[in-house]
């Protein structure tokens, strides 16, 4: 009898003292690299902010509220820094595309401006939940009223009475998209800034001047100052386009 | 000597048998009923769907003793035949003061990424605390309203089976109310079947059916309000939303007495931009914009028709503000009317899931 309870006891201790086994001290994990691709609108080589007015080369005044920029495919060959990304300057600021990978992986980046055929007529609420094509993403930049989505928008406010007064009486917006408009741009040899231990990132420069006030390209935005991809506007629209891409240049 | 030996046996297996938290109240994740053509609602990590932190929400929606005087609930400002807004102005609260701003319709706000008018709330569960506390709505303390809560115990229970604890705060309070108002998913409308039919997306037998029951003219009126030279309504109501998430300036005054979005970033650039609200369920709603200054929706429509007022701030989207508007006729103002009809949600309105509980 005693002897059972001995082994009962002894048995009931053997149990109680196995736990959980204690994990090992801390593995630190390599600090993963991060890359930042950033476009800078840019105003006679300084930053362009939304709102600043600019004087054009034709004599009146304008200004910007809002750029926006949906695009795909920013890679390197096989590298993929970004499948789909999302450019708000309003909202956030200048950053382009944010991707987990090294600086040596990207020394040169190509990018669609806009979205290609078929999933730009795929049903926006599809994509997942984190991608900038989802609808809850995209947002304002997805029509509706025609399967796709815009590609980039410019928005603004111009000046249309030269009597030296400030009134800023007409908008321009610039919703430039459909098939036709699609772009892709390419730039090699990137200057790549080490931010930080784990962070590099690349400047893009916007060009503002470039936009609409090119020489031998001027816009003249009192007269042409609205674009939604229309069929009728297709001319305007993809010269707009281009000098979007044009305007796009490494730091 | 063998009965003493089993009996600590079954002691032992007893003690085995013991782990921590063995208490666990039966609380299964909440299935939410969403559309197919709308995108995935992102709900917080840190506030999952469950079916009794809902149950709780809905009750907690309709509960007075969450105003000062125990008068006024949630739904006191936000009735459920209005699309949970309010018919009125401006809400009136417990002692008798108005607010400045229309209340704001209660509809797919688990798709939202900011609430009120001037989106001073980034989410749902901190939009929840502001009423509470608000001496012109429901002018109670936290405090004073959880102390309330802790005195009922069918309360305690309920959270304690929702959250795993009885330990009421306005956190847990916010974050029931929060699953709650994540269920109210309204999206079967005739513009639902209208949308899907429009992007191919298959339709249910019940769909098919709606679809059938739109009118030409209805059709007549989407495209109007789609319509870069009609309505350009699309701007910022369009997608299986019919809003998109931005503020804007709609041209309703030249000078702002209300700020709205520039009293909260204090940006020029914002001042007189407001939250686009959703076009759900429009008919229910009014009065409209902001301020409630539209009693009906042939105002509005005659607001963006003939009304633009232009401002320094006016959004770059009233493309036609300098000719004062779209400049619609009558027989394109009632189409954009019927379109606008299209939006009611009858099946959301009376969801007995949204009803006040017995």
């Amino acid at each position: 009898m005693k002897r059972v309870f001995l082994i009962f006891v002894i048995v009931v201790i053997g149990f109680s003292s196995c736990k959980k086994k204690k994990p090992e001290g801390p593995v630190t994990p390599a600090a993963e690299q991060v890359v930042e691709v950033h476009l800078v609108p840019t105003l006679d080589g300084q930053v362009y902010a939304l709102n600043e007015v600019i004087e054009s080369s034709l004599g009146y005044r304008y200004f910007f509220t809002d750029i926006k920029l949906l695009g795909t495919d920013m890679v390197n060959g096989p590298s993929t820094l970004a499948s789909a990304f999302l450019y708000n300057y309003q909202v956030t600021g200048t950053i382009l595309a944010t991707a987990v990978g090294n600086k040596s992986s990207f020394t040169n980046l190509s990018m669609n401006l806009g979205v290609a055929d078929p999933l730009n007529h795929a049903d926006p609420s599809l994509p997942a939940n984190a991608s900038p094509l989802n609808i809850s993403n995209a947002g304002d930049m997805h029509w509706g009223w025609n399967p796709g989505y815009i590609f980039v928008k410019l928005e603004g406010k111009v000046d249309t009475i030269p009597d030296g007064i400030d009134n800023f009486d007409h908008n321009f917006v610039f919703h430039l998209g459909m098939d036709p408009v699609f772009r892709t741009t390419n730039f090699t040899d990137l200057n790549w800034t080490v931010v930080s231990d784990t962070k590099s990132k690349t400047n893009l420069l916007l060009q503002m001047r470039t936009l609409f006030d090119q020489p031998g390209n001027e816009i003249d935005l009192r007269v042409n100052y609205t674009s939604h991809s229309a069929t009728s506007q297709m001319p305007l629209t993809n010269l707009v386009m281009d000098q979007f891409k044009t305007a796009i240049v490494k730091e | 000597m063998i009965r003493y030996s089993i009996f600590l046996i079954s002691l032992f297996l007893l003690l085995l048998s013991c782990k921590k938290g063995e208490i666990s109240p039966v609380n299964p994740s909440y299935v939410l009923d969403a559309p197919s053509h709308f995108p995935e609602m992102i709900i917080p990590t840190d506030n999952p769907l469950t079916v009794m932190g809902v149950e709780l929400g809905k009750r907690l929606f309709y509960e007075k003793r969450l105003s000062g005087d125990n008068t006024l609930a949630c739904a006191g400002c936000h009735a459920p035949s209005e699309s949970f807004s309010d018919k009125n102005q401006y809400s009136k609260g417990i002692d008798g003061h108005f607010g400045k701003r229309n209340s704001m319709a209660l509809v797919n706000l688990g798709y939202q990424k900011f609430f009120f008018w001037d989106g001073r709330a980034k989410t749902l569960e901190e939009q929840i605390l502001f009423p509470v506390q608000d001496p012109v709505e429901m002018h109670q303390s936290w405090t004073n309203a959880v102390i309330k809560l802790r005195a009922d115990e069918s309360y305690r229970n309920q959270f304690f089976v929702a959250f795993g604890t009885d330990q009421i705060d306005s956190t847990l309070v916010a974050k029931s109310i929060a699953q709650f108002l994540r269920t109210m998913v309204s999206g079967f409308s005739k513009y639902d079947v209208m949308y899907k039919h429009k992007y191919s997306l298959p339709l249910t037998t019940k769909e098919q059916g709606l679809l059938a029951q739109v009118t030409n003219e209805e059709w007549a009126g989407y495209d109007l309000f789609n319509s870069l030279n009609g309505g350009d309504c699309f701007h910022c109501h369009n997608g299986p939303l019919m809003q998109v998430n931005i503020f804007a300036n709609n041209g309703l005054d030249a000078t702002f007495s209300d700020l709205g979005r520039g009293k909260i970033t204090n940006n020029p650039a914002d001042m007189g931009h407001f939250k686009v609200p959703t076009l759900r369920n429009i008919a229910l709603t009014a009065p409209y914009m902001h301020d409630g200054r539209f009693q009906t929706l042939d105002q509005v429509i005659e607001h963006y028709s003939s009304g633009i007022v232009h401002s320094t701030t006016i959004s770059p989207l009233i493309e036609f503000a300098s000719q004062g508007g779209v400049q619609l006729d009558a027989f394109e103002k009632g189409l954009i009317k019927k379109f606008l009809l299209t939006l009611t949600d009858e099946e959301f309105i009376n969801n007995p899931k949204f009803a006040p509980p017995n």
